[in-house]
């Protein structure tokens, strides 16, 4: 295959693409992340205000 | 998919494609770098930690929005005559120029035209609006010209005896002044003419000639505001400077404070993409992808010259759709950042809102790019200038003393010039961040929605900074 054939040439380009594709990949784990506990947080908040109300 | 992450995802895409093309050759880099201590790729590691860093740093320690409250200290008041003088200056260096072109010597290296427009004009005055102000609003000989044929024609009719100049179409806004920049760069980087003095000077003719028209139809401060290419974009560069000048008033302001003002209008941002892109063009073009034995260039070539264009036609069209194609794919970079900082940032306000809001972000990274990339030109060949400006029609004169004036070429070396390029990519980024943030602050009340939404400015930021010492570590190659 000739991209694979000329690596020499372009590897070391990759490396100038690596920081970028690093924080993209951080930024999009994170924001799963941040969407999880989001989710958590409402479903929590739903379950609380569907619990009955106990009377003294 | 929504339409801003489908328009998100095609942007990295295209980007991520671009960064991964395989290096070339050469951008302007003159003299061949030895010796760093480090990989050059290890630098845009360490300018992506850089920007990470400050990145955090910024969402801690800049809680509110600060430059919109900083003042400006009066420093003082120009005299008239002074603002008469540099117009006269201008006219005179323009018309200086056009001769020279017209009537000396047509080789590239022994006529002044080509060094001092490719040079002292489109780098030279870039370095000084940011390091003073706006020069070209006092030096620009089209608008002196103007202004004083303006002054004549009232002094002569009257009050009253002249027609209002028309509205200047909002809707156009400073589209023209992009469309200008793109000209500018098509000429200098496609144009098969570009070395030859006397097309230069014809063509600086034409664009005089085009600007006086525009003034007299919209007025002279309408259309060097929206639709003078290089008043427009000096006058961008021009916030960064410490220095403000207005009506012959000169201020003194905290270092980023004035591209807040940056006019949130139609094109403006346009105008700064433009300055990117083509840029990023001038250097990419020089690589070898590009020129290589079986670069883009030369199947682009062959593709024009099989639909039946001639040899020189078809190299324009291939430099031309690359040039188009590299300021479209900075673009989207840019729209990428701000999709996703909408998708974040919520609905309340939309993509074209968003893009005008923070494209003042990007003025530190156009000058940034322009400064890494023409440094070498700068440094080198501006001192040319030296020995041009004794004989400027390359015809043996030697009016001021200097014409046996050479280039030195150890004034900087190689190194240096590396350690420039990255310390201007690293500071005009961080820039760009710091007026990002500080504008997400004002955007959003809540700091940590404005902090979220510059997750995507920042990722933009570091593929900014990556591909610029991408295209410029190709200089060793």
């Amino acid at each position: 295959m000739t991209p694979l054939a000329h690596t020499g040439h372009w590897y070391h380009t990759l490396l100038y693409v690596a920081p970028v594709v690093l924080i993209a990949a951080g930024l999009w784990w994170s924001g799963r992340r941040e969407a999880r506990e989001r989710a958590a947080r409402e479903a929590a908040r739903r379950e609380r205000e569907a619990a009955p109300t106990s009377t003294p | 998919m929504s339409r801003p992450r489908l328009t998100a995802a095609a942007a990295s895409a295209a980007v991520l494609a671009l960064l991964a093309l395989p290096a070339g050759a050469s951008a302007h880099g003159i003299a061949q770098r030895a010796d760093l201590p480090i990989p050059e790729w290890l630098f845009a590691w360490g300018a992506a930690l850089v920007l990470l860093a400050s990145f955090a740093a910024l969402a801690v320690l800049w809680p509110r929005p600060v430059l919109a409250g900083l003042g400006e200290r009066h420093l003082l008041t120009v005299p008239r005559v002074l603002e008469v003088l540099a117009g006269l200056l201008g006219i005179g260096a323009f018309a200086v120029v056009v001769y020279a072109g017209l009537a000396g010597n047509q080789t590239a290296t022994a006529n002044l035209a080509p060094t001092a427009i490719f040079v002292l004009f489109w780098v030279g005055i870039p370095v000084a609006s940011v390091l003073v102000g706006d020069v070209w609003a006092a030096l620009s000989p089209w608008r002196a010209l103007a202004r004083g044929a303006g002054w004549a024609a009232q002094r002569l009719a009257g009050p009253g005896g002249l027609p209002e100049p028309m509205a200047y179409p909002e809707r156009l806004g400073r589209w023209p002044a992009a469309a200008g920049v793109v000209a500018f760069a098509w000429v200098e980087l496609v144009y098969v003419n570009r070395d030859v003095p006397e097309s230069l000077a014809l063509l600086a003719l034409g664009y005089a000639l085009v600007m006086l028209v525009g003034m007299s139809l919209y007025g002279v401060e309408p259309w060097t505001r929206n639709a003078d290419a290089f008043a427009v974009a000096f006058g961008v560069l021009a916030l960064l400077a410490p220095l403000r000048w207005e009506r012959r008033r000169v201020a003194l302001r905290a270092p980023l404070a004035g591209a807040i003002a940056m006019p949130q209008v139609a094109g403006a941002s346009a105008v700064v993409l433009a300055l990117i892109g083509t840029t990023t063009f001038d250097g990419f073009s020089q690589g070898g992808i590009w020129t290589g034995e079986d670069g883009l260039a030369q199947r682009l070539t062959d593709a024009f010259e099989g639909a039946g264009f001639g040899p020189e036609v078809a190299v324009q069209a291939a430099y031309t759709v690359g040039l188009l194609v590299i300021v479209a794919l900075v673009g989207g970079l840019y729209r990428l950042g701000v999709a996703g900082m909408r998708s974040v940032g919520g609905p309340e306000h939309d993509t074209r809102d968003l893009a005008r809001r923070f494209a003042h972000a990007l003025i530190p990274i156009a000058f940034a790019y322009l400064l890494a990339h023409y440094f070498s030109l700068l440094a080198f060949q501006g001192q040319a200038l030296g020995y041009l400006i004794s004989d400027p029609l390359g015809e043996g004169a030697d009016l001021f003393g200097t014409a046996s004036a050479t280039i030195d070429y150890g004034l900087v070396s190689a190194n240096a010039i590396w350690y420039v390029q990255v310390a201007a990519l690293v500071i005009g980024h961080v820039g760009g961040l710091i007026l990002a943030h500080d504008r997400a602050l004002e955007t959003w009340s809540e700091p940590r929605t404005a902090t979220r939404s510059q997750y995507w400015m920042l990722l933009v930021m570091i593929a900014f900074t990556c591909l610029g010492l991408w295209i410029l570590s190709a200089a060793s190659q």
